[in-house]
């Protein structure tokens, strides 16, 4: 938990924002593979979407299945304010076009969002599911504004360059995306400041109280949703830019799902888990989708397992290493922690095995019975290499359970000495 | 997933799914060739339907090896205007563009094949959405219909035809997509002699030669063959490669135009206008396989399904042929 | 008439397949607080494992044990997933249901493939029944609304009559009480959430059946019984069975009528023609967007009746 510290300059808060800077600015030097700068910019992307969900999920409680209403609405206003000024109908600098998303996105919040805040918890994920379904089912009723299942398309070179910005090549749009994903990372941040974010916090922890306090639970979460919806429009309109198209798809059950999880497995509970869980997802998506089909079913055990075992996400499963790194106590769980590595990776190679071996049955059931697994040649006709995976998954689940126990022994002594010290 | 394959250095894009993804392709496609005419990219389309591929929206590297839906209702048309029997038709189309093109296709080529017959009913439900097809098929028994017209694929299309039969409906559904793969088992017992489907060929209707690769492909991937156009395609390709002496895009693709080909069903050429493949089309009803009590020429069945396609009847390339708006740019040919 | 009877004959069977669908959620969600997003996956399994059991023993076999094995498979999922999850609070089990829907479409995928497969209704139960007025009436949906009632008074019976079912209600409300009676209270919601579970796999082996077993199923209805569930009244059981009707025969009913906005304009004098803005919003059939009613049925609702037809609570 953060506190509020009135310092006119915290130090700590500029090397981190700067640092972020340097990052988004250096990013795209890794590799002069356009690969990466596709990688690049979906990332950023994601990581305004994630952040804006978190809004609602993090710091408002409010689980929504249906976040990507706002993005999709609000590419959708931005592709055709591309067009118009592609058409030569007004003058609009490209590079501010995701305002645009931003305002459609918080129109819509305005409207939605009427109705989903009145109700919080369970009813409000339900709610969100059911304007999600209905917006998504209007989106293919209505082909004269959504183009239909074709969705639209545009081209994002319009109008005189600004400043020799033309957004022709993808370099230049992704440090379009790159200024937006700062930007909107830092206003963010700034309204977890505000009185509205604290508000939002004691909302989503003690409604009761925060009601008897005299605030209306239901206007602070409708401004957060609010809030949220534009930011996830901003998300929307950077994205219309970037594929230079926008289709149903932008506000499918599936996309919000996706929002949904990237946030949770990066971690709800610290204002930088949805980015990481922005990145994690995009590298699930894009890198492991070229390698597996199965990616999907990956994903979501992963998924299943960081809700069964560590509920506040990756960023929560850094931060609470942190402690021990003051106390000088790291060390003493290295061993532990590779032990534990070590059973994950041959429970994880087990698994693989399996899903790949079956799903080479199911779906491929081509001639070729052999298939080639981490430079391995496995036939999965064969009883051997069956045996072999099951083996694998049942030394690994045997040798997991003793790991965990060997970590979970070592960190409650650690955990004990530091709250002793701190007492 | 374009730019992923281009970066790694593909220059043929073979594609057959929706035309909203096609259409998006297309536009990638020209963008990119524009751009990078050095790396030029050619699109080479079996199965995205929409009429608009190749007028509104044609392009110079786009072929299509399918017949789009207008050709297709042109072929379907022609058939029903034989048909003194069918006075009373439904049109139920799933609410999407291509429905809705189906739709539209329908009214105005059956008023100026056979103005007698009357539409009697159209309905338009969301694509993929609806489970229970009763209450379109007590609509359409209340409107007397004697025969549905359905651009209908998919589980929208099986849960059609088996709430049909539930119901008892005899009207026949004339459609474009019962021959897709999985449609034939999914619709079972309840589409004989009640389903016709417009399409380029059938098991029923291949010569021997493309009979044996179908049986080979059987045995070795344990599923029907079903994609005898990309087989075409694939043809058409080798010869035009071969025409031009290289394998560079845009010499191929000026080799494509105009090219004749013998398909199982007739005589195919790829329009050099609007590079829209004039094909033969077949009309096809679904009967139970001879194996099953059958007629004698459904030899093969569809999926192990115990039915089968029969032609019913053969309609050559220039039944379908229809005009084109298109006005493509064409870059420069090849020195 | 004959047309009005029918649609409505295919409304209240529709509705009753929806109420079967929704009655095991609502009964999860009133005893135990937990929404299951993954109940329509359930079904899913349900029409799955009964395609699986009538390839070997016929469909028969599949109604009594697929409903069984489903069950079994939610009470492994109690046991071994919510249950750790629980003191997370009602999110994190939300979440984890959401995340285990997506694992079982998945695990379909693996297992059966994309494509639908070839479940079929039995020849016993193939054909029409009765006819009305000159139209055939299948017998399959005749037994689809037998089982839907049969099950609804099962239910209600099990809940109100038995010794379980009444340690079931008062472990809701007492759960220590009970627990210091001596009752297995952690069993009782494993039995409970088991049963939940089994009620959707039986509806997935008739509706399965009825209309398509593909690994869409699940996505296809989940929706619509949430909205039920929100309609009839967060937790109640005759909520949910009023809301099914009405949704199921809202649907066949919009289905059957082809009025627009610009017919509507039109009776009052107004033309409104393609040139008229928001034309494709005015020009919509009411047939047209028969799948979207539901929904705004559920918006209307919160806004005039926010805790829903027979809702007890708000929130």
């Amino acid at each position: 938990m953060s506190t509020l510290r009135y310092r006119p300059l915290d130090l700590g808060r500029w090397i981190v924002w700067g640092a972020t800077a340097l990052l988004f600015a250096l990013a795209p030097l890794m590799s002069d593979a356009s690969f990466v700068l596709t990688l690049l910019s979906q990332m950023g992307i994601l990581i305004i979407f994630a952040l804006s969900y978190n809004m609602l999920l993090g710091q408002g409680g409010m689980l929504s299945f249906g976040h990507a209403v706002y993005s999709g609405l609000g590419a959708y206003f931005t592709v055709h304010a591309l067009n118009l000024v592609g058409k030569g109908a007004f003058w609009f600098p490209v590079t501010l076009l995701p305002l645009v998303g931003g305002l459609a996105g918080l129109a819509f919040g305005l409207i939605f969002g009427y109705v989903t805040t009145k109700k919080s918890g369970t009813t409000f994920a339900m709610i969100s599911l059911g304007i999600g379904e209905m917006v998504y089912a209007c989106v293919l009723m209505f082909p004269a504004f959504f183009g239909g299942e074709g969705g639209i398309s545009t081209n994002r070179v319009v109008g005189e360059p600004v400043l020799g910005l033309t957004y022709g090549p993808a370099l230049q749009v992704y440090y379009l995306i790159a200024a937006w994903a700062f930007v909107s990372m830092a206003a963010m941040f700034a309204l977890t400041q505000t009185p509205l974010g604290r508000m939002a916090n004691a909302v989503r922890d003690n409604p009761e109280r925060a009601e008897f306090v005299g605030y209306n639970t239901q206007r602070v979460r409708y401004l957060q949703m609010c809030l949220s919806a534009f930011f996830a429009g901003v998300a929307g309109g950077l994205s219309c830019i970037n594929y230079e198209i926008v289709s149903a798809e932008n506000v499918s059950a599936l996309r919000s799902g996706g929002v949904l999880i990237a946030t949770f497995i990066g971690g709800v509970g610290l204002f930088f888990g949805p980015i990481l869980g922005a990145i994690v997802f995009t590298l699930f998506a894009i890198a492991l989708s070229g390698f597996t089909k199965a990616w999907l079913l990956y994903l979501g055990l992963f998924f299943l397992a960081m809700v069964l075992y560590a509920p506040g996400g990756l960023a929560w499963l850094i931060a609470i290493q942190i402690p021990v790194l003051r106390a000088r106590r790291f060390s003493e769980l290295l061993w532990p922690y590779a032990l534990a590595l070590a059973a994950g990776l041959m429970l994880l190679c087990g698994l693989i095995g399996a899903v790949e071996m079956i799903y080479h049955l199911s779906l491929e059931s081509a001639e070729e019975s052999v298939i080639a697994l981490a430079g391995l040649e496995v036939d999965v006709r064969a009883l051997p290499s069956w045996l072999a995976v099951g083996a694998l998954l049942a030394a690994g689940g045997v040798a997991m359970r003793h790991a965990s126990r060997f970590v979970s022994a070592r960190w409650h002594a650690i955990q004990q000495d530091i709250q002793r010290g701190a007492a | 997933m374009l730019r992923q394959a281009i970066d790694r250095g593909a220059r043929y894009v073979v594609q057959g799914q929706s035309s909203a993804v096609a259409a998006a392709l297309i536009e990638a496609i020209n963008r990119h060739n524009e751009r990078e005419p050095a790396r030029a990219v050619l699109f080479l389309n079996y199965a995205a339907t929409d009429p608009a591929l190749t007028e509104a929206r044609c392009s110079f590297w786009h072929f299509r090896f399918d017949a789009h839906i207008g050709m297709r209702m042109e072929a379907l048309t022609a058939h029903l205007a034989r048909d003194a029997s069918v006075r009373r038709v439904y049109l139920v189309v799933q609410d999407y563009s291509f429905g809705h093109e189906f739709a539209r296709a329908a009214r105005q080529l059956l008023a100026e094949r056979r103005p007698d017959i009357q539409v009697v009913g159209e309905d338009r439900h969301p694509m993929g959405q609806v489970r229970d097809f009763a209450p379109y098929i007590a609509k359409i028994r209340a409107a007397q219909a004697d025969a549905v017209l359905t651009g209908n694929w998919g589980n929208d299309l099986n849960l059609l035809v088996k709430a049909a039969r539930e119901a008892g409906l005899q009207a026949r559904f004339h459609t474009f997509y019962a021959g897709s793969p999985g449609a034939v088992p999914a619709m079972g017992e309840a589409a004989v002699g009640r389903v016709s489907d417009i399409t380029d060929w059938h098991a029923n209707a291949a010569s021997p030669a493309t009979l044996r690769a179908a049986a080979r492909f059987r045995d070795r991937h344990g599923a029907d063959y079903h994609f005898a156009r990309a087989a075409t395609l694939m043809r058409m390709l080798a010869a035009a490669a071969q025409r031009a002496g290289s394998a560079e895009p845009l010499r191929v693709a000026y080799a494509l135009e105009g090219l004749r080909i013998d398909t199982d069903s007739g005589e195919a050429e790829m329009r050099r206008l609007d590079h829209q493949l004039l094909l033969p089309l077949l009309v096809a009803g679904l009967e139970r396989s001879a194996a099953n009590g059958g007629p004698r020429e459904v030899r093969m069945e569809a999926e192990r399904s115990g039915l089968g396609w029969r032609t019913l009847a053969r309609l050559p390339a220039y039944v379908s042929a229809a005009p084109t708006a298109c006005r493509m740019q064409r870059p420069p040919p090849p020195g | 008439m004959e047309f009005f009877l029918v649609q409505l004959l295919n409304g209240i069977s529709y509705g009753l397949l929806l109420f079967m669908l929704s009655s095991g959620l609502t009964i999860v969600f009133s005893l135990m607080g937990v929404l299951n997003f993954a109940h329509a996956s359930f079904y899913m399994l349900g029409a799955y494992f009964a395609y699986q059991v009538s390839t070997v023993l016929g469909f028969w076999a599949g109604l009594v044990v697929a409903p069984l094995l489903v069950g079994l498979v939610g009470m492994a999922v109690e046991r071994y997933g919510l249950r750790q999850v629980h003191k997370h609070g009602h999110v994190a089990e939300l979440l984890f249901t959401f995340g285990l829907a997506y694992l079982i479409e998945e695990a379909v995928h693996l297992i059966w493939g994309r494509s639908a497969l070839e479940y079929r209704v039995p020849p016993e139960l193939d054909g029409p029944i009765f006819q009305i007025m000159g139209s055939p009436y299948p017998m399959y949906r005749t037994f689809m609304m037998l089982v839907s009632v049969a099950m609804l008074v099962s239910i209600w019976l099990a809940l109100t009559r038995t010794r379980i079912g009444l340690v079931i209600q008062a472990a809701l409300s007492h759960p220590e009480t009970v627990e210091a009676l001596g009752h297995n209270v952690p069993r009782v919601f494993m039995l409970v959430f088991g049963g939940g579970a089994a009620l959707a796999g039986l509806a997935g082996v008739i509706g399965g059946a009825a209309f398509v077993t593909d690994p869409g199923m699940a996505v296809s209805v989940g929706p619509i019984v949430f909205v039920i569930v929100v309609v009839g009244g967060m937790g109640s059981l005759a909520g949910a069975f009023v809301a099914s009707l009405l949704i199921g025969c809202l649907q066949n009913f919009s289905i059957s009528l082809d009025w627009s906005l610009a017919g509507l304009f039109s009776w009052f004098g107004w033309m409104v023609g393609p040139d008229t803005p928001l034309w494709s919003l005015w020009n919509v059939k009411l047939s047209q967007a028969a799948p979207v009613l539901p929904y705004l049925l559920m918006v209307l609702m919160l806004i005039f009746r926010p805790k829903g037809l027979m809702g007890t609570r708000e929130g």
